[in-house]
């Protein structure tokens, strides 16, 4: 190129002309056709080594083995990513056992539902609430039976137990 | 003012015009804002379901092991970065948000540039793992991993051999800012979204990379 200003601006303008010349060399690559002259092509020693590393420089492949690999690694990434999106997917799904349950619960097996024994029941959310209320009433029960540790308190309770429900 | 500069002129004013400056076909009875971005619809299907995240991997597999390959200089290592950028991309491809700009030009592909930051990421950790490992010349690792896509006619490969001897003697931005534009043949923005630099940085960067090139393949020493 002729006639470029010097200095720092110099080389950006040159670094642009060089930056034309590239983007219609490597679409003209992409096409598969020769590129052509251009009315403003950068010096021959960036011409003749741009159109050089255009055509020898080449873009590698991973083995078939890898990319296969790969993708049923991603595939199996999805799925484990698609699961927590479902509704009620965050809890895992198992048969209730039918006695010892119902034992923990204080009822008669015979007396519960038909069917009751087969419905499943999710763990994690819904099991979780259940133990957590199982461990409230059992600490509240706890409590007013525990022998009053203060005359405070010994006198709150007499009032309340006079209290009408 | 010459011809060039008019040509400059006219660009620099298209770049600038608002978002909203290209519009496409109306389609369903309303016009609406162009696609921008060319992988768009396949990003979308992907965030709503993840398994369609495969037509992503197959577009860009070479694009980015080439990519890794060019920096690692073994193939094992390339391998290594691939399946951690494309793992990292589809963990996060969620919180991925298309930002194409119309001075990005027709093509442009943000999820490309995002795709490439993580794989720039996963390549300098690998790096900084293998610092003490001796450097291999990337013609020689490259003639171990060229049996599928460098043609056997040794003319033809010693040629390549000495393209590939001259940008591995690059320092590393100028050598990467050169894979990126004749390898993966991305644009000069995509280039400064990956290297994190403004376009005439990059464009400059070429320049003195190509000039470089010039003198090492000039040089009869070598």
């Amino acid at each position: 190129m002729t006639g470029a200003p010097a200095g720092r601006d110099g080389h950006e303008v040159e670094a642009l002309v060089t930056d034309r010349y590239l983007e219609a060399l490597l679409a003209a690559h992409a096409r598969g056709a020769d590129h052509g002259p251009t009315p403003h092509d950068p010096d021959d020693a960036v011409r003749r080594t741009a159109d050089r590393l255009a055509r020898d420089l080449p873009r590698f492949h991973p083995s078939f083995l890898f990319e296969e690999a790969l993708a049923a690694r991603l595939a199996a990434h999805a799925r484990r990513m698609r699961l927590p999106a479902a509704a009620g997917a965050e809890g895992l799904i198992v048969p209730l056992p039918t006695g010892p349950l119902m034992d923990l619960l204080g009822g008669d097996a015979a007396e519960a539902p038909a069917g009751y024994g087969r419905r499943p029941l999710i763990i994690g959310g819904a099991l979780t609430s259940a133990a957590l209320s199982l461990a409230g009433a059992a600490y509240v029960a706890w409590r007013l039976n525990r022998p009053a540790a203060g005359p405070m308190v010994r006198a709150a309770r007499a009032v309340a137990r006079t209290r009408p429900v | 003012m010459s011809g060039w500069a008019n040509q400059s002129w006219g660009r620099c004013n298209r770049m600038a015009r608002p978002a909203f400056w290209k519009v496409d076909r109306p389609e369903e009875g309303g016009p609406r804002l162009a696609h921008l971005d060319r992988d768009r619809r396949l990003v979308e299907a992907a965030q709503a379901d993840p398994a369609r995240f495969e037509a992503l991997y197959r577009k860009y597999l070479a694009q980015v092991y080439s990519y890794a390959f060019y920096e690692l200089r073994d193939h094992h290592e390339a391998e290594d970065a691939t399946e951690r950028t494309f793992l990292a991309a589809l963990t996060n491809l969620g919180r991925f948000e298309e930002r194409a700009r119309p001075a990005d030009g027709d093509g442009a592909s943000t999820f490309r540039v995002w795709l490439f930051q993580i794989a720039r990421n996963a390549v300098a950790e690998r790096r900084r793992r293998l610092r003490r490992r001796p450097e291999a010349p990337l013609e020689a690792a490259a003639s171990v991993a060229s049996s599928l896509d460098i043609e056997r006619d040794a003319a033809r490969r010693d040629e390549v051999a000495t393209a590939l001897s001259a940008v591995g003697r690059l320092p590393d931005d100028r050598r990467r800012a050169l894979i990126l534009r004749f390898v993966d043949q991305m644009s000069t923005a995509e280039i400064a979204g990956v290297l994190g630099r403004s376009e005439g940085a990059v464009r400059v960067l070429i320049h003195r990379a190509l000039r470089s090139v010039a003198r090492d393949l000039d040089d009869p020493t070598r």
